[in-house]
């Protein structure tokens, strides 16, 4: 047998003809249930790992974290509100990025890189486009922000949430939500202008 | 409050440089990777291997469709002898006095329902086609509808795996109908598509019998007995092999 069946259906004694109905309700819940963690698979997995990748998981670490994060959302499916998939999906990630980037730091495995690595990178100017080297300089940008800007700015500058569903994913004022986005922005683009002014130097010498 | 009321433009809207462009791109396209997404379905138990909840689907489902199958071979054997209600009349008359045709309608009937050893006495040997017909010629003809009724109510709780001897059982009544209708080619007809049917069929050796049985009534007397001294051959000490047996000493 590859499964055993739920106690009710297969021990108690029912009138005929009953047994097999309850067993048609239960497999049209177990289906609608496939069907819908399946559907957040193929809507949301892209999400899913930008969110965490943009949240301080490593690349390494994407694939395993990937995989804990639904796992999670499976095992919470029937807590999920009808709608509401997508916003589960984000919380449950940044917490799986969040207790990631705590193990990392437990284990010290996190390196110390200098920008000027990346302006290193950057002498050449096809390495502009390589999307695997902006990746290494957006990650230490972004390293370099608190955790609360950083977090508004990727909702919002990646995930395109408005601070109105940042606020109520976050349970935070949307006045906070909007100032903790400016200073985000500000503080990331002051760390872009040192990454360009230290390539421009290098460039120029 | 205008910045919580009017969202402000993303930043790669409206970027400040190509870096920034580019910085702003990468943390936009992150994609992940078919190999990636393969392993997550396998782990949530999607496409080539089925989840928990899969299985257990499948499972249910295939029970419904069971009990769908046998609730379906139940009502075929219930529904076909009350097709061929008339035809019992000529068999009855054939196999005992003329003056208990009515009553022996029904009776008919349900010896074919009431278990294959008697419906094959009916066929094979009309003198032990007697005893089941007895009780009723005594006018108990309620009787043999409600045998009727519990023998397709036994048979719809058949478990799954037992519907196709439900349905072997039912293509056998069958042919008792026809023969006992005096229709043995029709019983033949109902063989040949039995036995297309129920290639490894677990009833082969009493539509055998029957088959023999039919070739006899058609008047193909020699190649039934050729086929009566193979099955006492093939079969010597087989339950039904004395029917056969007798029917040979004829």
């Amino acid at each position: 047998m590859i499964i055993d069946f739920p106690a009710p259906i297969a021990r108690r004694r029912s009138p005929p003809g009953a047994w097999h109905v309850r067993e048609l309700k239960t497999a049209m819940s177990l289906a609608e249930r496939d069907t819908r963690l399946r559907a957040m698979v193929d809507d949301h997995l892209d999400m899913v790992a930008r969110v965490l990748r943009n949240a301080g998981v490593t690349d390494a670490q994407l694939d395993d974290e990937i995989q804990r994060t639904l796992i999670t959302v499976a095992r919470r499916l029937d807590d999920i509100r009808p709608g509401a998939e997508k916003s589960f999906l984000i919380q449950i990630a940044l917490r799986v990025a969040a207790h990631a980037r705590r193990t990392l730091a437990r284990r010290k495995e996190v390196d110390i890189v200098d920008v000027a690595e990346f302006v290193d990178i950057e002498r050449s100017p096809e390495r502009l486009t390589d999307q695997k080297r902006m990746r290494q300089l957006l990650d230490w940008i972004l390293g370099q922000l608190e955790e609360d800007l950083r977090l508004v700015f990727s909702l919002h500058e990646f995930e395109e949430m408005s601070m109105l569903d940042i606020s109520k994913l976050l349970s935070i004022p949307q006045g906070t939500v909007a100032s903790r986005l400016r200073r985000a922005r500000s503080k990331f683009r002051e760390l872009m202008s040192a990454v360009e002014v230290s390539h421009a130097s290098k460039v120029g010498s | 409050m205008s910045d919580t009321s009017r969202p402000p433009p993303r930043l790669i809207e409206q970027p400040q440089s190509p870096l920034e462009f580019s910085l702003l791109r990468a943390g936009i396209d992150v994609r992940v990777a078919p190999a990636t997404r393969a392993a997550v379905l396998e782990t949530l138990g999607f496409d080539g291997q089925l989840s928990a909840s899969s299985k257990a689907r499948v499972v249910t489902f295939r029970r419904a469709v069971w009990l769908l199958a046998a609730m379906v071979v139940s009502a075929a054997a219930v529904a076909m002898p009350l097709i061929h209600r008339n035809m019992p009349e000529r068999a009855v008359g054939n196999a005992g006095p003329p003056g208990k045709q009515n009553s022996d309608k029904t009776e008919t009937l349900s010896a074919s329902h009431v278990g294959q050893k008697s419906a094959l006495e009916a066929t094979l040997d009309p003198a032990a086609a007697a005893p089941p017909s007895e009780p009723s010629t005594d006018g108990q003809t309620a009787k043999p509808s409600r045998s009727t009724d519990e023998a397709g109510s036994q048979r719809s709780v058949h478990l799954p795996a037992r519907n196709a001897l439900a349905a072997e059982l039912a293509a056998l009544d069958v042919v008792r109908i026809k023969l006992n209708a005096g229709e043995p080619r029709a019983a033949q007809q109902v063989l040949d598509a039995y036995q297309r049917d129920f290639p490894k069929a677990r009833l082969a050796l009493e539509a055998e019998v029957l088959r023999i049985d039919a070739l006899d009534r058609a008047g193909q007397s020699e190649a039934a007995r050729k086929r009566a001294a193979a099955f006492i051959q093939a079969h010597p000490k087989g339950v039904l092999t004395g029917r056969v047996r007798r029917y040979l000493d004829k």
